[in-house]
């Protein structure tokens, strides 16, 4: 049985929100951890870095695995998060005799550029996506077990009101053939509402957004896997780490999942994944044309999808509610704690590890934290790989926020 | 479908050469890496073209089986759109360069056949490219980082135990490829874009500055030298003058090598 167990995770670049009422799948997962284990002790990585910096980071964390005779450490990293010392890490995994549980987040992206290289010493890893046989974990012979996207289903709710909108999406409508998809529907005559990122009725919260769900007769969900050009100023991470070519991967999305949760109806652009979510011939398409056939077919036939819908849910709800899922992953789980002999590192990571901790050192400097801010200056001397332009990129926002901290004062 | 096939391979593999001859109406093939070393890469692309062109070919078979990155993925995707072209490669090391070069490769490919090395055809098919497995007589290599173009996780791999059937039979490997042609016979040309990044254009520059260096070195003549080698001149330089000093031995300086150590920390991505 699973106790003295530690979680180190990043709740949202927002952070101190509140939970359990935040609706991403970490969130889900910290609750769920919470809800299931005895003794879980769960700490924001990402607050306590810059509350502490470099070293008092770790005397906390280590304190914590101390006092509370931690066995079990949880890392719930972000995408492009690389707070981490990965020799810190194992210093802590060999003194503790810790069990590693890691997960993460599109690792169709990221595995390559930064997940593979902390999943090494992890003693299971539980991503949150469909991979063909975890072929990316089996291939380095690392122990993993499908988490899904899992979410808590009390977030996800049945509004029960009429279904006042043929078709909506919501989400990125730049990326990939998104919109081209959309406005090859539209001039085929398609009411269709788009909400996110790039469309005409902008961003919506959470509660706006269970209330289109739920007014929609058919949702859309598009399945490219998350790549940028850009760096991410929200979340300070550097997106073009990611190689290119992964973006021909077709993830399996939950926005799939949170739709069925909501008991409504959703067709999916297809993919392997995604075909392993429900298992359902009916809510899939293939290409715009095929999606234009199912849309129209519907629109005519609504009885049958509120049949589907009414499957599917149940099944959501068995599969991707975060406390049913981890109910049947947690036992899988047996302690053990890998002797880690050699670390493996390539110069692409030691080079993404370096430049993201200018995030911190700009932070520190700008607020003036020197002491905090010179703990930063071992790790770039003894590495001395770089990336410019992450760097830059960092320099430039933590100078925003330091222009905005003291115009803020001024006021 | 009648398959005018041209087979353009790294190193022989009799048995597959026989096999895609005896299922095409015609063939031909050479080993390009043969033809590199006494032409420059620009007759060797004129030559393939001028062979589709004779031979009326339709199918392009390429065996790589060493980690490659002579031919460029640009222009063979360009022969491929000219031509109509079927392009079917074989990767047989897949698990050493699907990372930095099959991969690019694979993107243009009808269908992709590989080896037995588990789990790579997995890798694949998330991103949805075909596959066929072929189980041959061959042996697979132990896996183990090779060379430079594979992460050093691979050495957290297992070794895949050397896979050597006495007689996998002539008739296994006929049926094999029978089911390859089918395969190949009903599938549409496959035309999508190429997604290409840092990881491509690194090794792609290694393998064409190396070529440069050989030429210069061995037939005193040059291909097209870019540009944009010129921001590594130094280390190709300092390179250079290390091939001269062993100019008889070429063939035994690991060029590729030498130019990685050189040209790594130039890269990020």
């Amino acid at each position: 049985m699973i106790n003295n167990t530690l979680i180190l995770t990043r709740i949202s670049y927002k952070n101190h929100n509140s939970r359990p009422e935040t609706c991403s799948v970490w969130d889900a997962y910290t609750n769920a951890l919470d809800t299931l284990i005895e003794n879980v002790y769960t700490i924001d990585y990402y607050d306590l870095y810059f509350k502490h910096g470099h070293i008092g980071f770790k005397n906390e964390i280590e304190r914590s695995i101390q006092d509370n005779k931690i066995q079990y450490l949880f890392i719930c990293y972000m995408a492009e998060d690389y707070t981490f010392d990965l020799n810190f890490l194992v210093y802590l995994k060999h003194k503790y005799q810790l069990c590693i549980i890691n997960t993460s987040q599109d690792p169709e992206t990221f595995f390559e550029p930064r997940d593979r290289y902390y999943n090494q010493i992890a003693d299971y890893i539980l991503p949150f996506a469909i991979l063909p046989n975890n072929c990316i974990y089996a291939n380095y012979n690392l122990a993993s077990i499908t988490l899904y996207s899992i979410y808590n289903k009390d977030m996800f709710y049945d509004e029960k009101i009429p279904k006042t909108i043929d078709v909506s999406f919501i989400g990125n409508v730049n990326k990939a053939n998104r919109r081209e998809i959309i406005d090859f529907l539209k001039n085929k005559g398609i009411k269709i509402e788009t909400y996110g990122s790039g469309s005409k009725n902008g961003f919506i919260n959470h509660t706006k957004m269970m209330n289109i769900i739920n007014s929609s007769k058919i949702n859309l969900n598009f399945t490219e896997s998350a790549l940028s050009q850009h760096f991410d100023f929200n979340t300070n991470t550097n997106f073009p780490i990611g190689t290119h070519i992964n973006s021909r991967i077709q993830q399996a999305k939950g926005r799939l999942i949170e739709i069925y949760l909501t008991n409504s109806f959703c067709l999916s652009q297809d993919g392997p994944g995604t075909r392993q979510l429900f298992n359902n011939e009916n809510i899939v398409f293939k290409d715009k044309y095929d999606l234009l056939k199912k849309i129209n077919y519907y629109l005519a036939n609504q009885e049958e999808t509120i049949k589907i819908t009414t499957d599917l849910q149940q099944l959501a709800i068995k599969k991707f509610d975060a406390i049913n899922r981890l109910k049947t992953v947690l036992p899988q789980l047996k302690y053990k704690s890998k002797y880690i002999n050699i670390l493996y590192v390539d110069k692409e990571f030691i080079t993404n590890y370096t430049s993201y901790h200018f995030l911190f050192f700009f932070n520190f400097l700008f607020k003036l934290k020197l002491k905090l801010a010179l703990q930063e200056v071992p790790i770039f001397l003894k590495y001395r790989y770089f990336n410019f332009n992450t760097i830059y990129s960092h320099l430039k926002m933590q100078s925003i926020y330091a222009y905005k901290r003291v115009r803020n004062m001024q006021k | 479908m009648m398959f005018h096939s041209l087979f353009l391979y790294q190193s022989n593999y009799q048995a597959i050469e026989e096999r895609v001859e005896e299922n095409s109406s015609i063939y031909t093939g050479f080993n390009y890496i043969e033809y590199l070393h006494k032409n420059t890469h620009t007759s060797l692309m004129k030559h393939i073209n001028m062979q589709i062109v004779n031979h009326h070919i339709n199918t392009l078979f390429i065996l790589i089986d060493n980690c490659d990155s002579s031919l460029k993925v640009e222009e063979l995707d360009s022969l491929k759109n000219k031509h109509q072209l079927k392009v079917i490669f074989f990767f047989m090391d897949s698990k050493n360069s699907f990372e930095y070069i099959d991969r690019y490769y694979a993107q243009m490919a009808d269908l992709v056949i590989l080896d037995e090395t588990p789990f790579i055809g997995d890798f694949y098919k998330l991103l949805c490219i075909e596959t066929f497995t072929l189980k041959h007589s061959f042996k697979i290599k132990n896996i183990k980082k090779r060379n430079f173009l594979s992460s050093s996780l691979i050495n957290l791999s297992s070794e895949t135990n050397v896979i050597c059937r006495d007689v996998i039979s002539a008739q296994h490997l006929q049926e094999q490829f029978k089911e390859i042609f089918t395969k190949l016979s009903s599938t549409f040309n496959n035309n999508i874009d190429l997604l290409l990044d840092n990881k491509h254009l690194y090794a792609q520059t290694i393998y064409e500055i190396y070529w440069n260096l050989y030429h210069f070195h061995k037939n005193h003549n040059l291909d097209i030298f870019h540009i944009k080698y010129l921001k590594y001149i130094i280390e190709i330089y300092k390179i250079n003058k290390q091939i001269s000093k062993n100019k008889a031995d070429i063939m035994k300086i690991n060029i590729i090598e030498l130019l990685n150590r050189a040209l790594y920390k130039k890269y990020t991505l």
